[in-house]
């Protein structure tokens, strides 16, 4: 009997610790892998431009070679076109190449608590076309800004 | 109600009769909750809570009103209540909702031999809720500039269950005044389209494990058949 005093107790009590901690990992940021064609790794990639629909500016300051990407998707749609232009050397000669993939999502308005605010989630990731020799693979559906997500699209290229 | 009867008719042992024979009879004592269940009694209440808390705070408007019939040692209960909650958020943007919601239990009352019957009881419900709810929420884009989401769910419903505990005092006549603790549990929602249900009428926040509720409620009791008295005792007989 006093054990179940101490469990109702114990219940009675833990509902007072409902209170959400405000941990906020909602973004609109598609982090992307880069990967060689015929490997898993990392392809370090020139970009001359990149454009995402929907966005009037086009992401043309990448001076160096990258491996891995964070780019915006469309809030205002369910589907972001990201348009590559990156140069790439094919029979030792270097070239530049063009290729865009389509990307849908969908989105999840969460409200934590009034005082840690509303924010927008989006989920199912998934790809609907894309120009790319392969297929880019979905490795994580939902964007976040969470450390323990570290690739949302693989693409090999 | 052939045993109440009966067991109000027997005179209590006399010293003599105790000593002379064991005690076989203890487990016969008049227990007024060993009755049949039948319905004796309706009391009507409402929620002191929610009408005030809709006088004093911006952010809740709501009233609940309750029933329970008396059938014994149970009480068979149902709430019925109304419930908006509307919320600015820190970030910009807002939450409202509003909707209907009842609850339907029994309560089993532990207090034996009050001769009011008055309770202290636990007891569980099921609890519904339908409603709609709305936000509005501000997000800033460097690349999409300011984007305000508005989703609307205009149909939910959820469901729910609660272990409830409290008591219920006599005042005054048929008045009644009490208080009613709820532990809320699994809730489950259906018809969210655009957002993930914040705060559930007649429940609250939707969140997985244990939600803790309480109402403090009056109550007018309407009895259906009229109760006799209870014969005074006589006097103390006089040693002298």
């Amino acid at each position: 009997m006093r054990f179940l005093l101490v469990g109702i107790l114990f219940l009675l009590l833990s509902a007072c610790l409902s209170e959400p901690d405000c941990i906020i990992t909602a973004t609109n940021n598609v982090k992307i892998s880069l990967h060689k064609i015929t490997s898993d790794s990392s392809n370090y990639v020139k970009f001359v431009t990149i454009s995402i629909s929907g966005a009037d500016s086009v992401i043309n300051t990448l001076k160096d070679s990258v491996a891995f990407l964070n780019l915006p998707v469309n809030p205002h749609q369910g589907e972001t076109t990201f348009r590559f232009q990156y140069k790439k050397k094919i029979n030792a000669i270097t070239v530049i190449k063009t290729d865009s993939v389509t990307l849908s999502y969908v989105t999840q308005n969460i409200i934590i608590s009034p005082s840690c605010g509303g924010y927008v989630y989006y989920t199912n990731l998934a790809v609907v076309s894309t120009s790319f020799e392969i297929i880019p693979k979905v490795v994580f559906n939902q964007l976040s800004t969470s450390a323990t997500v570290q690739t949302n699209l693989a693409i090999k290229l | 109600m052939v045993y109440g009867a009966t067991a109000q008719l027997v005179p209590p042992p006399t010293a003599t009769q105790e000593e002379q024979e064991p005690d076989t009879t203890q487990e016969q004592k008049p227990d007024s909750l060993r009755m049949r269940f039948y319905p004796r009694s309706i009391r009507f209440g409402t929620d002191l809570i929610s009408l005030i808390k809709s006088q004093t705070t911006s952010t809740f408007t709501g009233w609940e009103v309750n029933a329970d019939i008396d059938c014994g040692k149970y009480f068979m209960a149902v709430d019925y209540g109304s419930w908006g909650r509307n919320y600015d958020l820190r970030n910009g943007g807002d939450y409202t909702n509003s909707g209907t919601y009842w609850r339907a239990g029994m309560d089993a009352n532990l207090l034996r031999k009050d001769p009011d019957k008055n309770l202290v009881f636990l007891g569980f419900r099921y609890g519904h809720s339908s409603f709609s709810e709305s936000s509005n929420i501000h997000i800033s884009d460097p690349f999409f500039g300011d984007v305000q989401k508005h989703v609307t769910n205009p149909a939910v419903t959820a469901a729910w269950g609660e272990l409830t505990g409290g008591l219920r005092v006599k005042i005054w006549k048929e008045f009644w005044m009490g208080y009613t603790a709820r532990m809320k549990f699994a809730p489950t929602v259906t018809g969210e389209t655009g957002m993930t249900t914040y705060d559930i009428p007649g429940y609250g926040r939707n969140v997985k494990g244990f939600y803790w509720g309480f109402n403090y409620q009056i109550f007018w009791r309407i009895p259906f058949t009229k109760q006799k008295k209870a014969a005074p005792k006589p006097p103390p007989k006089s040693e002298f």
